[in-house]
């Protein structure tokens, strides 16, 4: 019995492994477009440390505290001097554009013009939530979305090195 | 030299443009009221016609896939396409220890999303598999038919079933002449992610509360409809990473006739 739950934790173990070595840029994900029209392939971050999550603009209450959440990463950052790009892409394929991306950049106060904001079809944009597993749907009535809120930090190759949950961040721990 | 095609296939009369082709059902537009709706005042929501497999892919269809396909195969998948257990009961790329009619199982959301797109088709909204599967055999929605609910139920209460034993020829055909949704496994649709409640929550906790806890299942708009209920909350366990036992997936197709409809 005992060496069965060992095997099991060994199984696991290697598993896990196995897929936090592999880059999510080897996923082969569609182009973005960027809020000022210019195409984006995923591909482009390599070589960077990478914090990604995703929102959309006409959402009210949560996005506007995840910019807020970013906002606050990006400082401590700075503080450690670790040197990372900011990506932020929109759930809604169906009314975001790279135009409201570009609005929103100016109404959440993102003050660094190097922060991509991305908008994608809905296939590669479910393709993308999945990959990072961000769970997002649309209710048809009213045409808002539902989703997790999570920001993911990927290494220079592209690997998920941790996920951080929920609308606030007081983390003193390094990320990278 | 297509518009030829084209013509010839009106020549040919409408019958054939409007009835899919085998294997497939045609399901006519409509509307639908889901589980979960921000209100109880919640209004239904239409669903465009689409064309669907009758029977979910079977092993049988998942190795002619992977002859043709085999960035797909266990050796060379792309590791975050799917988990440890991807194709577990198979031997080899094509021998699998299951009947070539037994669903696909032990499939990850990214595969079930290759092969259907290798079809020209798609993996349904959740949405459209609830329609079809909210059909009896003799009503389009049985959804509130409590004889039907029972049935689901005591099907989810059994213990697993062997789902490489079960061939998809022995299933009956619903209302819509669609067969196997319920029965023998579950089915990944292309937002298996989602929670049809209030977008506005900010605490993460209070997400999937509708679906699980008693207190919090208020939101539900069909409390009768239990068998529903208890597919979201295991859709909303998912990653589109795993390969489950009892999980398989069926195609949907956005169909010449469907087009043609619409342009009507």
């Amino acid at each position: 019995m005992i060496f069965k739950s060992v095997f099991l934790v060994l199984v696991m173990f290697s598993a896990n492994v196995l897929a936090s070595e592999v880059s999510l840029y080897d996923a082969k994900i569609g182009e973005f477009k960027s809020d000022d029209e210019k195409s984006v392939n995923l591909k482009d971050f390599a070589g960077k440390k990478v914090v990604i999550s995703m929102v959309y603009t006409s959402c009210q209450s949560a996005c506007p505290l995840m910019i807020k959440k970013l906002l606050k990463i990006e400082k401590k950052l700075k503080e450690e001097s670790v040197n990372a790009q900011f990506v932020v892409v929109s759930f809604d394929s169906k009314f975001d554009t790279p135009k409201k991306m570009s609005l929103f950049r100016v109404s959440q106060g993102i003050t660094n013009p190097n922060w991509k904001l991305l908008v994608g079809n809905d296939k590669d944009t479910r393709f993308l939530s999945n990959l990072l597993e961000i769970r997002y749907s649309r209710n048809p009535e009213d045409e808002t979305i539902s989703h997790d809120n999570k920001v993911i930090f990927l290494n220079e190759k592209g690997v998920i090195v941790q996920t951080s949950e929920g609308l606030s961040y007081d983390s003193k721990e390094k990320v990278f | 030299m297509h518009s030829i095609v084209i013509i010839l296939f009106f020549l040919l009369g409408g019958v054939e443009a409007s009835s899919p082709p085998k294997g497939k059902v045609h399901i006519p537009a409509g509307e639908f009221s889901p589980l979960y709706g921000l209100d109880v005042l919640q209004k239904s929501f239409k669903i465009e016609a689409f064309d669907v497999d009758v029977n979910p892919v079977t092993n049988k269809d998942y190795a002619a896939f992977l002859k043709t396909h085999p960035e797909w195969t266990k050796n060379k998948v792309f590791p975050l396409f799917v988990d440890s257990k991807y194709l577990d009961y198979w031997r080899s790329d094509s021998k699998y220890n299951a009947l070539s009619d037994a669903p696909i199982t032990m499939i990850s959301w990214y595969a079930a999303g290759a092969f259907c797109e290798s079809k020209n088709g798609r993996l349904l909204t959740t949405l459209e598999w609830e329609y079809i599967a909210a059909a009896s055999e003799t009503q389009a929605d049985a959804s509130k038919d409590p004889e039907l609910n029972q049935k689901l139920l005591d099907l989810y209460s059994k213990p697993q079933i062997d789902t490489s034993k079960q061939s998809v020829k022995l299933g009956k055909p619903n209302f819509y002449g669609v067969k196997n949704l319920h029965g023998i496994i579950w089915e990944w649709t292309n937002d298996f992610n989602s929670f049809f409640i209030a977008s506005d929550n900010r605490s993460d906790g209070d997400k999937s509360k509708n679906m699980f806890c008693g207190a919090g299942s208020i939101g539900a708009k069909e409390k009768e409809n239990y068998a529903a209920f208890i597919r979201y909350g295991y859709r909303g366990s998912l990653q589109a990473r795993y390969a489950t036992k009892n999980l398989g997936f069926r195609c949907a197709y956005t169909t010449s006739s469907v087009v043609e409809e619409k342009k009507k």
